[in-house]
Protein backbone atom coordinates (compact mmCIF):
# COMPACT_ATOMS: atom_id res chain seq x y z
CA UNK A 1 0.00 0.00 0.00
CA UNK A 2 0.99 3.43 -0.85
CA UNK A 3 2.08 4.61 2.64
CA UNK A 4 4.71 7.78 3.84
CA UNK A 5 7.47 5.51 6.50
CA UNK A 6 5.53 7.26 9.76
CA UNK A 7 1.71 5.48 8.92
CA UNK A 8 3.88 2.09 7.79
CA UNK A 9 5.46 2.44 11.24
CA UNK A 10 2.16 3.33 12.88
CA UNK A 11 0.43 -0.13 10.93
CA UNK A 12 3.26 -2.15 12.07
CA UNK A 13 2.59 -1.12 15.44
CA UNK A 14 -1.23 -1.83 15.17
CA UNK A 15 -3.34 -5.08 16.13
CA UNK A 16 -6.01 -6.27 14.17
CA UNK A 17 -9.53 -4.22 14.20
CA UNK A 18 -12.27 -5.32 16.47
CA UNK A 19 -15.73 -3.77 16.24
CA UNK A 20 -18.67 -3.30 19.07
CA UNK A 21 -22.12 -4.51 17.93
CA UNK A 22 -23.47 -2.43 20.92
CA UNK A 23 -21.50 1.10 19.69
CA UNK A 24 -20.83 1.04 16.43
CA UNK A 25 -17.39 1.69 16.84
CA UNK A 26 -14.69 -0.02 15.43
CA UNK A 27 -11.12 0.04 17.35
CA UNK A 28 -7.45 -0.78 16.56
CA UNK A 29 -5.02 -1.41 19.32
CA UNK A 30 -1.40 0.30 19.28
CA UNK A 31 1.58 0.12 20.92
CA UNK A 32 4.14 2.85 19.81
CA UNK A 33 8.17 1.98 20.60
CA UNK A 34 10.53 4.63 21.19
CA UNK A 35 12.28 3.95 17.76
CA UNK A 36 9.03 5.16 15.92
CA UNK A 37 9.91 7.97 13.60
CA UNK A 38 7.35 10.81 14.55
CA UNK A 39 9.17 10.33 18.69
CA UNK A 40 12.33 11.30 16.80
CA UNK A 41 12.50 15.17 17.23
CA UNK A 42 9.81 15.75 18.52
CA UNK A 43 10.97 16.42 21.07
CA UNK A 44 14.63 15.90 21.73
CA UNK A 45 14.92 14.01 25.03
CA UNK A 46 11.17 14.04 25.68
CA UNK A 47 9.54 11.76 23.48
CA UNK A 48 5.50 12.77 22.77
CA UNK A 49 3.63 11.52 20.11
CA UNK A 50 2.55 14.44 17.24
CA UNK A 51 -1.15 15.14 17.35
CA UNK A 52 -0.80 13.92 13.77
CA UNK A 53 0.60 10.42 14.52
CA UNK A 54 -2.82 10.07 16.37
CA UNK A 55 -4.51 11.31 13.38
CA UNK A 56 -2.98 8.74 11.18
CA UNK A 57 -3.95 5.82 12.86
CA UNK A 58 -7.54 7.16 12.76
CA UNK A 59 -6.77 7.38 9.12
CA UNK A 60 -5.76 3.41 9.23
CA UNK A 61 -8.71 2.34 11.32
CA UNK A 62 -11.09 4.60 8.89
CA UNK A 63 -9.01 2.99 5.73
CA UNK A 64 -10.11 -0.29 7.38
CA UNK A 65 -13.61 0.29 8.00
CA UNK A 66 -13.84 1.78 3.61
CA UNK A 67 -11.89 -1.21 2.75
CA UNK A 68 -9.77 1.30 0.40
CA UNK A 69 -7.15 3.17 0.65
CA UNK A 70 -8.52 7.68 1.81
CA UNK A 71 -7.64 11.08 1.26
CA UNK A 72 -7.33 13.12 4.04
CA UNK A 73 -9.47 16.41 3.46
CA UNK A 74 -10.43 17.50 6.44
CA UNK A 75 -11.01 18.16 10.27
CA UNK A 76 -12.96 19.49 12.82
CA UNK A 77 -13.51 19.31 16.51
CA UNK A 78 -9.88 18.36 17.59
CA UNK A 79 -8.92 18.28 20.69
CA UNK A 80 -5.58 16.48 22.06
CA UNK A 81 -6.11 16.28 25.71
CA UNK A 82 -2.80 13.85 26.88
CA UNK A 83 0.78 13.66 26.30
CA UNK A 84 1.49 10.83 25.26
CA UNK A 85 5.12 8.89 25.00
CA UNK A 86 6.46 5.82 24.69
CA UNK A 87 5.34 2.57 25.17
CA UNK A 88 1.72 3.59 26.03
CA UNK A 89 -1.28 1.29 24.98
CA UNK A 90 -3.28 3.25 22.82
CA UNK A 91 -6.52 2.54 21.31
CA UNK A 92 -7.87 4.10 18.70
CA UNK A 93 -11.60 4.04 17.68
CA UNK A 94 -13.99 5.19 14.98
CA UNK A 95 -17.60 5.49 14.42
CA UNK A 96 -18.11 5.95 10.48
CA UNK A 97 -20.44 8.87 10.07
CA UNK A 98 -22.97 9.39 7.17
CA UNK A 99 -21.71 11.87 4.47
CA UNK A 100 -23.00 12.74 1.13
CA UNK A 101 -19.47 12.41 -0.43
CA UNK A 102 -16.60 10.64 0.52
CA UNK A 103 -16.02 8.82 3.98
CA UNK A 104 -15.91 10.82 7.51
CA UNK A 105 -14.94 9.01 10.94
CA UNK A 106 -15.41 10.49 14.58
CA UNK A 107 -12.87 8.64 16.39
CA UNK A 108 -11.41 8.78 19.90
CA UNK A 109 -7.77 8.20 21.11
CA UNK A 110 -8.26 6.19 24.39
CA UNK A 111 -4.99 6.04 27.12
CA UNK A 112 -3.97 5.51 30.43
CA UNK A 113 -8.18 4.73 30.91
CA UNK A 114 -8.98 8.43 29.68
CA UNK A 115 -9.48 9.86 26.46
CA UNK A 116 -6.10 11.14 25.09
CA UNK A 117 -7.81 13.14 21.72
CA UNK A 118 -10.89 13.06 20.33
CA UNK A 119 -11.94 14.31 16.77
CA UNK A 120 -13.91 13.91 12.99
CA UNK A 121 -11.77 13.24 10.18
CA UNK A 122 -13.25 13.69 6.54
CA UNK A 123 -11.80 11.93 3.37
CA UNK A 124 -11.94 11.36 -0.03
CA UNK A 125 -11.84 8.21 -1.37
CA UNK A 126 -8.75 7.01 -3.87
CA UNK A 127 -10.32 5.12 -6.53
CA UNK B 1 20.66 34.55 21.24
CA UNK B 2 22.54 36.19 18.55
CA UNK B 3 21.20 39.56 17.06
CA UNK B 4 17.85 37.82 14.69
CA UNK B 5 17.52 38.90 10.80
CA UNK B 6 15.37 37.32 8.76
CA UNK B 7 15.68 34.56 7.10
CA UNK B 8 15.29 32.88 10.17
CA UNK B 9 16.66 29.29 10.65
CA UNK B 10 13.44 27.68 12.37
CA UNK B 11 15.60 25.56 14.64
CA UNK B 12 16.43 28.68 16.30
CA UNK B 13 12.70 29.19 17.53
CA UNK B 14 11.65 25.92 18.20
CA UNK B 15 12.15 23.35 19.64
CA UNK B 16 11.88 20.35 16.80
CA UNK B 17 14.47 18.61 15.13
CA UNK B 18 14.55 16.35 11.83
CA UNK B 19 12.62 14.30 11.08
CA UNK B 20 9.26 15.81 12.58
CA UNK B 21 11.23 19.46 12.25
CA UNK B 22 8.87 20.21 9.28
CA UNK B 23 9.06 24.39 8.77
CA UNK B 24 12.71 25.65 7.84
CA UNK B 25 12.78 29.06 8.32
CA UNK B 26 10.94 32.14 9.49
CA UNK B 27 10.40 34.63 6.92
CA UNK B 28 9.02 37.62 8.64
CA UNK B 29 6.90 39.01 11.47
CA UNK B 30 4.61 41.93 11.70
CA UNK B 31 2.35 42.75 14.92
CA UNK B 32 0.43 39.17 15.10
CA UNK B 33 1.32 37.57 11.75
CA UNK B 34 4.64 35.71 10.73
CA UNK B 35 5.49 33.62 7.24
CA UNK B 36 7.13 30.33 7.33
CA UNK B 37 8.30 28.34 4.63
CA UNK B 38 9.68 24.92 3.47
CA UNK B 39 11.16 22.33 1.28
CA UNK B 40 9.31 19.19 1.43
CA UNK B 41 12.58 17.02 1.47
CA UNK B 42 12.31 13.66 -0.52
CA UNK B 43 13.33 11.57 2.50
CA UNK B 44 10.30 12.98 4.83
CA UNK B 45 8.71 10.66 6.96
CA UNK B 46 5.84 11.65 5.92
CA UNK B 47 6.14 11.27 2.15
CA UNK B 48 4.78 8.46 1.00
CA UNK B 49 6.04 5.67 -1.77
CA UNK B 50 4.50 7.62 -4.59
CA UNK B 51 5.98 10.94 -3.61
CA UNK B 52 2.86 12.72 -1.81
CA UNK B 53 3.07 14.26 1.37
CA UNK B 54 0.35 12.97 3.48
CA UNK B 55 -1.97 15.86 4.23
CA UNK B 56 -1.71 15.78 8.05
CA UNK B 57 1.73 17.27 7.43
CA UNK B 58 0.27 20.18 6.31
CA UNK B 59 -1.46 20.45 9.57
CA UNK B 60 1.41 19.75 10.96
CA UNK B 61 3.29 22.52 9.60
CA UNK B 62 0.80 25.28 10.69
CA UNK B 63 1.02 24.32 13.99
CA UNK B 64 5.27 24.95 13.64
CA UNK B 65 4.96 28.02 11.81
CA UNK B 66 2.91 29.26 14.82
CA UNK B 67 5.52 27.68 16.95
CA UNK B 68 8.30 29.54 15.18
CA UNK B 69 6.36 32.68 15.39
CA UNK B 70 6.26 32.65 19.44
CA UNK B 71 9.48 31.47 19.40
CA UNK B 72 10.90 34.85 17.72
CA UNK B 73 8.94 36.45 20.14
CA UNK B 74 10.30 34.58 22.83
CA UNK B 75 13.69 35.40 21.13
CA UNK B 76 13.34 39.09 21.56
CA UNK B 77 12.02 38.94 25.11
CA UNK B 78 15.46 36.90 25.76
CA UNK B 79 13.77 33.92 26.68
CA UNK B 80 14.17 30.09 25.77
CA UNK B 81 12.33 28.33 23.28
CA UNK B 82 9.56 26.65 24.71
CA UNK B 83 7.87 23.32 23.87
CA UNK B 84 4.66 23.78 22.41
CA UNK B 85 1.84 21.26 22.06
CA UNK B 86 -0.91 20.99 18.94
CA UNK B 87 -3.95 20.70 21.93
CA UNK B 88 -6.76 21.34 19.76
CA UNK B 89 -7.84 21.57 15.93
CA UNK B 90 -11.07 23.69 14.96
CA UNK B 91 -11.11 23.17 11.62
CA UNK B 92 -8.66 22.33 8.72
CA UNK B 93 -8.86 21.79 5.29
CA UNK B 94 -6.48 19.89 2.79
CA UNK B 95 -7.79 21.01 -0.31
CA UNK B 96 -4.52 20.36 -2.80
CA UNK B 97 -1.74 17.79 -3.49
CA UNK B 98 2.08 18.38 -2.37
CA UNK B 99 4.70 16.51 -3.16
CA UNK B 100 8.58 16.10 -2.40
CA UNK B 101 10.56 18.97 -3.37
CA UNK B 102 7.85 21.30 -3.54
CA UNK B 103 8.52 24.82 -1.56
CA UNK B 104 5.73 25.78 0.71
CA UNK B 105 4.99 29.36 2.23
CA UNK B 106 2.85 28.99 5.58
CA UNK B 107 1.39 31.95 6.56
CA UNK B 108 -0.25 32.26 10.22
CA UNK B 109 -2.06 34.97 12.04
CA UNK B 110 -2.15 34.62 16.02
CA UNK B 111 -5.51 35.49 16.77
CA UNK B 112 -5.71 34.91 20.76
CA UNK B 113 -3.39 34.70 23.77
CA UNK B 114 -4.85 33.21 26.89
CA UNK B 115 -2.65 31.87 29.68
CA UNK B 116 -0.50 29.74 27.79
CA UNK B 117 -2.55 28.94 24.56
CA UNK B 118 -2.17 30.74 21.38
CA UNK B 119 -5.15 30.29 18.70
CA UNK B 120 -3.93 30.71 15.36
CA UNK B 121 -5.38 30.67 11.79
CA UNK B 122 -2.94 29.02 9.30
CA UNK B 123 -2.75 29.11 5.42
CA UNK B 124 -0.52 26.58 3.22
CA UNK B 125 0.83 27.74 -0.35
CA UNK B 126 2.31 25.95 -2.75
CA UNK B 127 3.39 28.71 -5.38
CA UNK B 128 -0.15 30.29 -5.98
CA UNK B 129 -2.26 27.33 -4.90
CA UNK B 130 -3.74 27.06 -1.28
CA UNK B 131 -3.00 23.75 -0.36
CA UNK B 132 -4.21 23.96 3.14
CA UNK B 133 -5.90 25.55 5.69
CA UNK B 134 -6.58 25.49 9.57
CA UNK B 135 -7.33 27.03 12.90
CA UNK B 136 -5.62 25.69 15.69
CA UNK B 137 -4.95 26.18 19.39
CA UNK B 138 -0.79 25.73 20.46
CA UNK B 139 -0.49 24.95 24.53
CA UNK B 140 2.95 26.20 25.96
CA UNK B 141 3.30 24.95 29.18
CA UNK B 142 6.14 27.34 30.04
CA UNK B 143 3.72 29.93 29.48
CA UNK B 144 0.79 29.02 31.31
CA UNK B 145 0.03 30.73 34.57
CA UNK B 146 1.06 34.23 33.31
CA UNK B 147 -1.38 37.02 32.80
CA UNK B 148 -3.22 37.32 29.36
CA UNK B 149 -1.29 39.37 26.67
Amino acid sequence: MNMSRMKKELEAAAAPMTFDEESGKHARDFRIDPGFCGFEGHFPGTPVLPAIAQMLMAELVAEEIAGGALRLVGATGAKFLQVIGPNETISVTGKPRQVDRGFALDAQVLCNEGVAAKFRLSFDTIV
Amino acid sequence: MSELSFPIPAERLIPHRPPMQLVTTLLDYVDSSGTAETIVPNDSILIADDGQLAPVALVEMVAQAVAAFCGYEDALAREDVHEGYLVGITKAECTGTVRAGDRLVIRVTRTAAVDGFAFADGEVFCGDELVASASIRVFVPAKAGEAGQ
